[in-house]
């Protein structure tokens, strides 16, 4: 089964559909099955983070239906597209169980072929509605050269064909703006371990999902794509099988951590272009609080296109994660540090030797450090502006 | 009805000694509350000031000014409550993070941490070390790229930053920038007029990120604004730098005055898929008249495929456009190869063989992609032969560019980049002659495909270390 | 912590097969320093070059009897050098170009004829460096698996991903970053381009060219330092040369890391011999490694300086005592290198050590820092004292 989660269509109103893959286990690369191996394998081998990342985003995705009291996290909501359908394709070492609303699902191996089935399915539910959504996600190897192209789980196995079982998703994207009228959301979460100047040398021509019909109008109203591209596996994911770094950072930009307020709407709304700045922000501040090294760095770019569709639709205000602390460090267990809402609320650490980390909503914040003893001068901030996902600031305490 | 107009008293502007006639920089604002909602926006510049209307229930109003870098400055404007009809002026300088007006104009489409906004007090930059940096420029005629001899009107050098002026006539402009630890970049300059360029040391943190960044500008600011937050995917930003199209379609509508700001205003419209609002003669009219910007041929073939294919004819008339771009070097900006990538993997099926030839270029042109903002920028040896591999050196000494595993693991603040030792020291490489059995290449990761030619003078070498310390000099 | 190479008579202008600089101080650093307990990435390698100094050709070499075998048969460009180098390996033990059937009848061999085409052409020492350690994992799996299941089903095309992945996951250790499956396949295309006959054919031509002209050249310079070694008080250029970068290696021990580490091929062994035994003998060597040299000969023919024709008194029973400055000399030789010489007979407490570089007398002069498992033997070697 692919599909695992679908609502019962009542009358035809817009919603947003699911199709999420990841791909660990390929029994054709490095480390697959035994005399199977491809014959130019590209170095590449299996990949433990994939349906770890995977089951990462479902569990957002169903987290108000799944974890309702108290809910972990907003999850998928969207008050002009709710959650319609999710598809589920994942190779792994062991068999998937998908985690439903609905009970548990054993979910298909992603090879090239249950790929293309489960694409051209969520097209046709796509095409259900204008106003409908599409989320895309996809967690495997993955090569770019100018276009990014992505591998299935039986990538290698024919010898005469070496491409057959990958799939350009630039042109399926393409494609895909001539095919649907509403918003979609591509989410690329593919291990590059083959540098670009190597990648131009492998005359890679896999083809895509969905051939761009050229003689058909661009009609989508919005497309956001959103890519993981850090090169090399060690940039992609910890060691182990957790979850990737960028499926970890958009989840958590999901989860609350980012939205807009727009003239004229009741909601806040994540966006393609909010989105694919906070997850930025996440990769950089992850790695910097980490102290990761220069070469594993996980950074994001994004095609962002069309009129701004919001993905999530909030009801209040996103959050941010504030981590506020004072130079010099000797000092830091001496003060108070403290963020004052302009509507009121104050937030404060008393005396501790630790930087002061406190979720807040948005909005605006005097934010300082004061002696209580009165001795050391008191450092603020006015009209700091905490704009989700991340405020980070080290006051200075002179002399 | 409240209302607050907010003024742009920015002194440092691009205008050269030659007093050009410009509008001066121009940003976008937002009204927001306290929270964060955005209660209207609005564009400020130092000759217009933004007139945002707001609810008539606020009190207390934050307007927040955004540049393209993402730095933003934050004012505060208080209502009274029981005043219906309020105005409030709230105005933004630059003197805080501008120190020095002559190359504060850059500062904008900067990190935020770059070192022009610091003192020349505070800075211990020691450019001396780039002395020998190179510089080429390039210009594209007839099919064949060119060298030309680089002479700058002005030129200006600070304790941060090396700035010089040109005038390039009605063609392709590259800048071709290199040295022993600078990897080998080109830079697209705006033509058809003034350009200024602006060369400063990285305040990037990123191992991988150019030691010197390069800004251009060809004095159309709102246009260049406009793309500067394109080119960072800040739409929202974009569009009211566009005020949602009508800007947008006001520069597309004065191509005939400036065809390079026309390009901006098309490139919106595309982007927020805006473009069916604007007559197709309009598109085509730029792209024929402008034969020397490859851009609008751009901008005409993807609106060519975005509205669909009615016919063969529609079809090979995008193609031809692809093509004819090609023929006229490369984008001026970046958003122009994002499309060029995009139209040549839509057309690559039913390519005929010179075609497929030029796609490929375009596909080590997207593979080999730099950045510099808003301005094409690509890495590579020569200008017509775009390469993912990376090249450091002089010019008569190219070597290959890695990142040594000992700097690769450390941090970087404490890390000087140093270049690969040579393969043998250059005073004792021996000098072997290259008779008899040609010489076989192994390049690995090759994207050197190769259409079109160059021409160069390896003598026509201009240095960062030939601009002087001081206020500006002419030539 | 700090290495001096001082080369002999390769490295010069018109050699077509001088090995690479970055391609033996990646060996050094990450084969030969682990041995001796140094650590590889704060060592310091010096390589003065002395070779303007030594012997010039006013005709070019014209009178060698072969004059039609030309060097630059490979090209100028870095690329030509370093197939050049891997046609002489290949020429020299000839190999088809399948690269699978040949690690099948030795895998070890394979791999460290793999290794040296990588490092033939590595650009960088980051590269060399990776590719040393990737050797290494690669030597010893190859060892200790010398027909391992995979390498009956593996093809040309499969076979350094597989070798790549299994030498990897059976250590503890890891390659890092990628790169070295490039420098590989780069290295392979080099092997099987160098197997073409008419290459190997031209090789082997230039290698007796080589041969001759090496002979030729090393007595050229013999002939030059001997007459103008110079004094204590005034160092001829050579002299003066080498010295200025022992003196620098010697300032550059620090307190945790503090011994100097020599290693001199061919004639740079007599250059220290005399630098140890009269022109410095205050620097004190922590160990020396005379490779192809023939030092032991210069003092049967009481050539150095301080050569005594009375010491030692009851030659052959007697020998010269190592210099007192010198902890610890290796000299390595091969039987098929007519250009090396023992040095046990001659001078007392010193190792000889026999490495067959599996070069014929053509190659084997310059062929010794060519092979991986040059430095990897030489590493267990140095270990085992």
């Amino acid at each position: 089964m692919t599909l695992i989660y679908q609502v019962e269509p009542a009358a035809v109103t817009p919603g947003t559909h699911v199709l999420a893959i990841a791909v660990g286990r390929y029994p054709h690369l490095l480390g697959g099955d035994p005399g199977a191996l491809a014959n130019k394998p590209l170095g590449l081998k299996q990949l433990k983070s994939p349906p770890v990342s995977l089951r990462h985003l479902l569990d957002w995705c169903f987290a108000p239906e799944l974890h309702p009291d108290p809910p972990a996290s907003p999850g998928l909501v969207n008050n002009q597209a709710p959650l319609a359908s999710v598809e589920v394709l994942v190779s792994a070492d062991e068999p998937f169980v998908a985690q439903t609303p609905d009970g548990q699902c054993d979910v298909e191996r992603a090879t090239r072929n249950n790929i293309q089935l489960a694409f051209e399915s969520w097209l046709a539910r796509m095409r259900t509605h204008p106003g409908n959504i599409g989320v895309f996600y996809f967690c495997g190897h993955g090569i770019m050269v100018s276009d990014h192209y992505l591998l299935a789980d039986d990538f290698g196995a024919s010898p005469a064909q070496p491409w057959a079982n990958a799939f350009d998703i630039s042109n399926t994207m393409r494609a895909a703006e001539r095919e649907i009228q509403g918003g979609m959301y591509f989410f690329i979460d593919a291990c590059r371990e083959i540098s670009r100047d190597v990648a131009m040398t492998l005359a890679a021509n896999p083809s895509p999902l969905w051939a761009p019909d050229l003689s058909k109008r661009l009609i989508s109203s919005s497309l956001t794509a959103i890519y993981a591209t850090g090169e090399g596996e060690l940039a992609y994911a910890p060691l182990g099988g957790e979850v990737s770094r960028f499926t970890f950072a958009l989840v958590c930009a999901l989860s609350g951590y980012c939205g807009i307020k727009a003239p004229g709407t009741q909601t806040w709304n994540v966006t393609g272009e909010t989105l694919a700045a906070a997850v930025r922000n996440i990769l950089n501040v992850e790695h910097e609080y980490t102290q990761g090294k220069p070469n594993q760095k996980q950074v994001s770019e994004q095609q962002i296109r069309g009129e701004p569709v919001p993905i999530l639709t909030l009801s209040r205000p996103p959050l941010v994660k504030v981590v506020l602390d004072l130079d010099p460090v000797q000092r830091r267990a001496m003060y108070d540090l403290y963020l004052q809402s302009v509507l009121g609320g104050r937030y404060s650490q008393s005396c501790l030797n630790q930087a002061f980390r406190i979720d807040l909503p948005r909005g605006f914040y005097e934010v300082g450090a004061l002696d209580p003893a009165g001795g050391l001068p008191h450092v603020h901030h006015q009209e700091e502006e905490l704009i989700p996902p991340f405020y980070t600031l080290t006051m200075r305490s002179q002399p | 009805m409240k209302r607050i107009r907010v003024n742009l008293n920015y002194r440092a502007n691009t205008n050269s000694s030659k007093q050009l006639n410009t509008s001066g920089p121009a940003f976008p604002v937002r009204a927001l509350d306290s929270e964060g909602t955005v209660l209207a926006e609005g564009v400020a510049s130092n000759s217009i000031a933004a007139d945002l209307q707001i609810p008539a229930d606020s009190t207390q109003v934050f307007i927040r000014l955004t540049w393209p870098s993402g730095r933003a400055e934050i004012q505060r404007a208080s209502f009274d409550v029981d005043q219906d009809d309020q105005v409030v002026e709230v105005s933004f300088f630059d003197q805080g993070p501008v120190s020095d007006a002559r190359t504060g104009w850059a500062i904008p489409k900067l990190n935020v941490r770059t070192p022009l906004t610091r003192s020349e007090n505070d800075l211990s930059l020691d450019l001396g070390k780039f002395d020998r940096v190179w510089l080429r420029l390039w210009r594209f005629a007839n099919g064949v790229w060119q060298q030309e001899r680089l002479k700058p009107e002005e030129m200006y050098r600070s304790g941060a930053a090396w700035q010089f002026d040109l005038h390039l006539d009605a063609s392709a402009w590259l800048l071709q920038i290199g040295g022993s630890q600078v990897i080998w970049r080109f830079v697209a300059l705006p033509s058809g007029g003034a350009a200024r360029v602006l060369i400063t040391p990285s305040a990037s943190k990123d191992l991988h990120a150019d030691l010197l960044k390069v800004v251009v500008t060809g004095f159309r600011e709102e246009a260049e604004s406009l793309l500067e937050f394109l080119a960072r995917d800040s739409v929202q930003a974009a569009g009211a730098m566009a005020e949602f199209q009508r800007r947008a379609t006001h520069l597309f509508t004065e191509k005939y005055e400036d065809p390079v700001a026309a390009v901006a205003g098309a490139y919106y419209l595309l982007r927020v898929n805006r473009w069916a609002d604007i007559p197709e003669s309009w598109f085509d009219n730029l792209a024929n008249s402008f034969t020397w910007i490859a851009d609008p041929a751009i901008i005409f073939c993807i609106r060519h495929l975005r509205d669909g294919f009615e016919s063969q004819n529609s079809e090979q008339r995008a193609r031809s456009m692809l093509v004819d771009s090609l023929n006229r070097g490369w984008p001026i900006f970046a958003e122009g190869v994002s499309l060029l990538e995009e139209a040549a993997a839509l057309l690559r099926d039913g390519a005929s063989p010179s075609e497929k030839k030029l796609f490929q270029q375009v596909e080590a042109l997207g593979a080999a992609k730099a950045w510099a903002g808003a301005a094409t920028s690509f890495y590579g040896r020569y200008p017509n032969e775009p390469s993912a591999l990376k090249w450091v050196g002089m010019p008569s000494a190219p070597r290959r560019h890695s990142l040594k595993k000992e700097l690769r693991n450390s941090k970087p603040e404490n890390v000087p980049l140093t270049p690969d030792t040579p393969l043998v020291p250059q005073s004792q490489s021996p000098s072997l002659s290259g008779r008899g059995l040609s010489s076989r290449s192994y390049k690995s990761g090759a994207s050197s495909v190769s259409v079109g030619t160059s021409n160069r003078n390896e003598n026509d070498e201009f240095f960062l270390g030939n601009i002087p310390r001081g206020l500006d000099i002419g030539p | 912590m700090p290495f001096v190479f001082i080369h002999g008579v390769n490295n010069r202008d018109g050699e077509a097969y001088h090995e690479s600089e970055v391609g033996r101080n990646g060996f050094i650093r990450e084969v030969v320093a682990p041995a001796l307990g140094v650590d590889r990435d704060s060592l310091s390698i010096l390589s003065p070059y002395w070779g303007q100094h030594g012997v010039q050709f006013a005709w070019n070499m014209a009178v060698l009897p072969n004059p039609d075998d030309k060097f630059e048969a490979f090209g100028a460009d870095a690329d030509g050098e370093a197939f050049g180098r891997v046609a002489g390996l290949v020429a020299e033990s000839p190999i088809s170009g399948d690269i699978v059937a040949e690690a099948r009848k030795d895998f070890p061999a394979t791999v460290d004829l793999l290794f040296a085409s990588a490092i033939a052409g590595a650009k960088s020492e980051g590269e060399a460096r990776d590719l040393s350690r990737a050797y290494q994992l690669s030597a010893s799996y190859a060892e200790k698996h010398p027909h391992p299941n995979w390498l009956s089903t593996a093809t040309n095309d499969n076979f350094l991903d597989q070798l790549n992945y299994e030498a990897d996951a059976s250590s503890e250790e890891s390659f890092g970053g990628g790169g070295i499956l490039e420098s590989l396949k780069e290295g392979l295309s080099r092997l099987k381009g160098a197997t073409a006959d008419q290459v190997t054919a031209v090789a082997g031509k230039l290698l007796r060219k080589k041969l001759n002209a090496t002979v030729t050249r090393f007595a050229g310079d013999a002939f030059v330092y001997l007459s103008r070694r110079g004094t204590k008080e005034a160092p001829g250029p050579i002299v003066a040369t080498v010295l200025q970068a022992l003196r620098e290696a010697d300032q550059k021990r620090i307190d945790k890391d503090d011994k100097l580490i020599v290693i001199a091929h061919s004639f740079g062994g007599e250059i220290m011999y005399d630098i140890l035994t009269y022109f410095a003998p205050d620097i004190q060597v922590d160990c020396l490694i005379t490779v192809g040299s023939q030092v032991g000969l210069f003092e049967e023919m009481k050539l150095y300086v301080n050569s005594r024709p009375d010491v030692p008194p009851n030659p052959p029973v007697g020998k010269v005592s190592r210099p007192a400055s010198v902890k610890r000399w290796l000299n390595v030789f091969d039987t098929n290198d007519i250009l090396s010489y023992r040095l046990e007979p001659v001078i007392s407490d010193v190792t000889d050590f026999f490495y067959d570089t599996g070069y014929s007398s053509t190659g084997a002069h310059g062929g010794y820092f060519l092979r991986p498992s040059f430095y990897r033997r030489l590493a267990a070697r140095l270990s085992q004292a």
